[in-house]
């Protein structure tokens, strides 16, 4: 075989080879795109989420390691899905938010769908919590102070005491004996 | 306390009774930072002055008592004034009953009882201390079947009567009669024929362990003195951490 024959077949060789080692250099080039642009594994996931699509066996690439790479998603189309999907969650609380995603969304719900009544916007804790009640001022209102009969001034009890001979009884205390709560 | 019928029916007729507020309550207000706030009055800084007819004290209760107790120290503050005009010096009968109630506290750690009606025995009997004072428990011995008062930790504060039975002023009135008497005996001792505005907030600072001519009622150095920031402290917060003696207010009561 001459020298140019052989040169000739490694080349085809080669060329043969290329070819074999193709689906190789495209698993290199998937996992590439997976883990270099994780928002198209995420539109990807968000697609198949949302269509119903369950990995299965046989939907296994043949390619071990190769993520499932949605056609779609390079469509114009399947990539603005996600996107109404991604609208529709910022109207959700984050723990609701991964509920959401198992939601199935027709392409046709654009609108924002409104957040349940437990996760809307709730009035500020302050009118909830403290108008409700009368602060302790309004609540201390005067009342009789027991069903003792109390004078009203200390120089009354004396004088009192003078005419009865009772002791005087000074009850002295801090705030008032005829505060609701003294 | 006084919304109790046996107390009150004890007050009205054996004294002239009347209130007074040596200031404002203190509160303590706790936000939560969520909209709930809770506040409350601290209460317990309170005495009973027994005094006669001139203002002269008598004797002093310091502090809450439980019913059944202040009904029994009333009634022995009620003997010794109606005994007081009887002896030959009032002033004399006296101090020798807050030495001697102060010797019994610091001895036995219980006041002496007064013996009722000891002027209207048969025997006529000079009124002096030695006969009408007697050892702690002595009315009670005179008692049979008398039952020890069942007490309850937490009290149902709505139901009428519960508070007569809070353990937690069953132990501040043996506080107030083991630790606080006393010192009010002594007190009363140093002073003879007090009046009240006299002695107030000495009681108040020395007994009662709340200082009224202190803006934080004697806890300036509990609140501040280890407080690291101290651009929260109000002004006087470092004089009161120091102890040092505020000015009165102005709107506190002499009596």
């Amino acid at each position: 075989m001459s020298r140019r024959a052989i040169n000739t077949l490694t080349l085809l060789a080669i060329v043969a080879g290329t070819v074999a080692v193709l689906p190789a250099s495209a698993q290199t080039d998937g996992a590439k795109r997976t883990a270099e642009f994780p928002v198209k594994g995420l539109i990807n996931e968000r697609i198949d989420q949302i269509n119903g699509w369950q990995p299965r066996l046989a939907d296994k690439p043949v390619i071990q390691g190769v993520r499932r790479l949605v056609p779609a998603d390079m469509s114009k189309g399947r990539v603005e899905m996600p996107v109404k999907s991604l609208l529709f969650d910022k109207f959700k609380q984050p723990a609701e938010a991964s509920k959401a995603r198992s939601v199935v969304v027709p392409e046709s719900v654009a609108v924002p769908v409104p957040p349940p009544a437990e996760l809307r916007l709730r009035a500020p804790a302050k009118t909830v919590g403290s108008s409700q009640k009368p602060s302790l001022k309004n609540r201390n209102e005067k009342v009789e102070p027991g069903k003792v009969r109390w004078h009203k001034m200390v120089q009354t009890a004396m004088d009192a005491s003078k005419q009865s001979g009772k002791p005087v009884l000074l009850f002295q205390m801090m705030g008032h004996l005829d505060d609701r709560f003294c | 306390m006084f919304s109790d019928e046996t107390v009150a029916k004890e007050i009205n007729e054996k004294f002239e009774p009347v209130w007074v507020s040596v200031r404002e309550v203190p509160t303590v207000t706790i936000d939560f930072g969520n909209g709930h706030k809770i506040k409350r009055t601290l209460h317990g800084n309170v005495a009973s002055y027994v005094l006669t007819a001139d203002g002269t004290i008598v004797d002093i209760l310091p502090g809450l008592y439980e019913r059944d107790e202040y009904v029994k120290q009333l009634n022995n503050l009620f003997w010794v004034h109606h005994y007081m005009p009887l002896s030959r010096n009032a002033q004399v009968f006296l101090a020798d009953y807050h030495r001697e109630q102060a010797q019994s506290i610091k001895t036995s750690g219980k006041a002496l009882e007064v013996r009722p009606f000891a002027d209207m025995s048969k025997m006529a009997i000079e009124i002096s201390t030695k006969t009408i004072l007697r050892p702690p428990g002595w009315s009670a011995g005179r008692k049979s079947g008398v039952k020890p008062v069942a007490t309850v930790e937490h009290p149902d504060f709505s139901k009428p009567g519960e508070l007569a039975h809070w353990r937690k002023l069953f132990d501040d009135t043996a506080i107030n009669e083991r630790e606080r008497r006393g010192p009010v005996h002594a007190m009363l001792l140093a002073h003879p024929v007090a009046k009240p505005a006299d002695v107030t907030k000495q009681l108040y600072r020395e007994v009662l362990h709340a200082d009224i001519d202190d803006p934080y009622l004697g806890l300036g150095e509990t609140l501040f003195k280890d407080y690291p920031f101290t651009e929260d402290n109000p002004e006087d917060a470092s004089r009161a951490s120091l102890g040092v003696k505020h000015r009165a207010s102005e709107g506190s009561q002499a009596i």
